[in-house]
């Protein structure tokens, strides 16, 4: 039966290894860097 | 509450947020809506860990909050009758069958999307967090092309661009010395990237043309592939420069905080006149040239404008669809503190239905830390560390000297070597390598820890001293926004479906 009380709506999809960075940068988080607003965003090796 | 208690409440945290209630599952990173009844149950049971004669099995393990599905019942065992107490305490606010429902629903999520194992903390003991990322070498460069700026930021972090030094450029032998190192030291890499930063980098934008243009072409010899960015606040970024930026495919991180006002109020040149109609007209300009792709607006929020999300629509209304804001925390009058954190998180919350009203729109655009990526894989690396400063990433003074990153430039305890000579402090590398949320006592048993993967490590290291000791002030700040950014991930997640 579906779950009404207690309901999960999102399923996080990570990695659980790290196969490849390549494409993610590293750099800081905080945004002050370009390099971090692509590390932040959806993987692209994905 | 008790010790395990506790340990419940951080392992899932729940919330409201958009007049709707969640528990996010820190471990598995699942989030849930929840009813009141649902809501209801689950903080009772989250007060109550022994409730439940199957739970004796979850109970019995260490950290008292991991459960695994075999440790649960399957709702039809004796074991999962509803606890008599859970009855009492609720059944005069909600109906025993629907008491009984959200039980069993609670039940069935136990150890599966709440309360489950946590694999990265079982599998990375403390002894065992993985160096092996030090060998794989640099990905990521900063060069702080110029210790001088045009203007005099009231709240930067560097000091108004002389990172507590005097004025200095980067010369470009230095930059050349600076890429022949990155290239070397990035082993079998193949995408290296180079952010031109400063204080303002296009105070020497003669070394910058020079050290792209030998990258590019020291890169291709060796089958490496360049992507580079450039920090600026726009005042000095003319029609050639943003050109040449354009013609090689340069990203702009472009400095501008919103409403004009708000943005003159600390963005000031250093003759204490206003920067925010030319760094607009200027950063339009280059947004425009390069088709209006490639940039993200980074701005930044004090004290004295906690009404932020008015600076976002600011800059939405301007024309920006890539925006980022960052809190400013730090020792000054501009400098936010807990006091703070109600009016942020009321803006915060007016800002999600703002972004949202504009996807309905059909006119979106990114705030930054509403990027989450739970849908997409962050990979296990990216959960564990906030980023790779000290020894994937590393910042390169005007004079050569590399620092962990480019907020720590400038501390000499954290002075690594230099492009010439090499990094000589392979202790720092891997105390930065080490540095991640398995490591992190506060770390460990906060709800947003793979979300946020630990914390900036310069934040840490002014506020605490101690890289393993985030700030308490940003993680709080962290934490409101990261609710905001899971119920705009939510929201658009049902805009789709409808």
């Amino acid at each position: 039966m579906e779950p009404k009380h207690i309901v999960p709506v999102i399923f996080p999809n990570w990695k659980k290894e790290t196969p490849n960075c390549e494409a993610c940068q590293s750099t800081c988080q905080s945004a002050c860097k370009t390099s971090c607003t692509v590390s932040n965003q959806p993987c692209p090796l994905k | 509450m008790t010790g395990a208690n506790g340990a419940l409440r951080s392992t899932v945290h729940v919330f409201r947020a958009g007049g709707k209630d969640f528990a996010y599952d820190g471990a598995s990173g699942t989030l849930h809506v929840l009813d009141d009844i649902g809501r209801a149950v689950l903080e009772w049971f989250m007060d109550n860990p022994s409730a439940g004669k199957s739970r004796a099995a979850g109970e019995s393990q260490e950290s008292g909050v991991q459960m695994r599905p075999g440790d649960v019942g399957d709702g039809n065992s004796a074991s999962d009758a509803v606890p008599e107490d859970l009855v009492s305490a609720l059944g005069e606010r909600f109906p025993g069958p629907e008491i009984r429902e959200a039980w069993q629903e609670l039940r069935s999520a136990l150890g599966n999307t709440l309360f489950g194992c946590d694999e990265i903390l079982e599998q990375e003991g403390i002894e065992e967090v993985s160096t092996s990322p030090i060998e794989a070498g640099l990905k990521s460069m900063c060069l702080d092309i110029a210790h001088d700026c045009n203007l005099a930021c009231e709240y930067c972090f560097a000091s108004q661009g002389l990172f507590g030094g005097t004025p200095s450029l980067m010369s470009e032998e230095t930059g050349k010395a600076a890429i022949d190192y990155l290239l070397e030291a990035s082993k079998d890499r193949k995408y290296l990237d180079v952010d031109f930063f400063g204080g303002e980098p296009l105070l020497c934008f003669d070394t910058v043309k020079a050290v792209l243009l030998y990258a590019l072409r020291e890169g291709a010899k060796r089958g490496k592939e360049f992507r580079f960015t450039l920090t600026t606040n726009c005042v000095l970024l003319d029609d050639e420069k943003i050109a040449f930026l354009v013609d090689h495919g340069v990203s702009l991180i472009l400095s501008i905080d919103g409403r004009s006002e708000v943005h003159d109020r600390m963005r000031k040149t250093r003759g204490g006149h206003p920067s925010y109609s030319r760094a607009l007209e200027r950063a339009k300009a280059a947004v425009e040239m390069n088709g209006g792709k490639g940039y993200f607006i980074r701005g930044t929020y004090t004290k004295h404008n906690l009404d932020f999300d008015e600076d976002v629509k600011s800059l939405y209304n301007e024309g920006f669809r890539y925006i980022s804001l960052e809190p400013a925390v730090g020792e000054g009058p501009w400098g936010l503190s807990r006091e703070d954190l109600d009016a942020a998180d009321k803006s915060y919350a007016r800002l999600v239905e703002f972004w949202l009203d504009c996807h309905r729109r059909n006119d979106p655009f990114e705030f930054y830390h509403f990027n989450l990526g739970l849908q997409h894989g962050l990979c296990k690396e990216r959960r564990m560390t906030g980023c790779g400063a000290g020894y994937e990433y590393v910042a390169v003074t005007p004079e050569g000297e590399i620092f962990p990153c480019h907020q720590l430039v400038g501390r000499q305890e954290f002075s690594m070597g230099s492009i010439r000579d090499g990094i000589h402090r392979k202790d720092l590398m891997t105390r930065f390598c080490m540095s991640r949320v398995p490591m992190k006592p506060d770390c460990v048993s906060c709800w947003a820890r793979y979300l946020c993967g630990g914390g900036c490590h310069a934040r840490a290291a002014y506020s605490t001293g101690d890289l393993l000791r985030p700030d308490s002030l940003s993680c709080e700040f962290m934490k409101k926004r990261l609710e905001h950014a899971l119920l705009a991930q939510y929201s658009l997640a049902i805009l789709a479906q409808t």
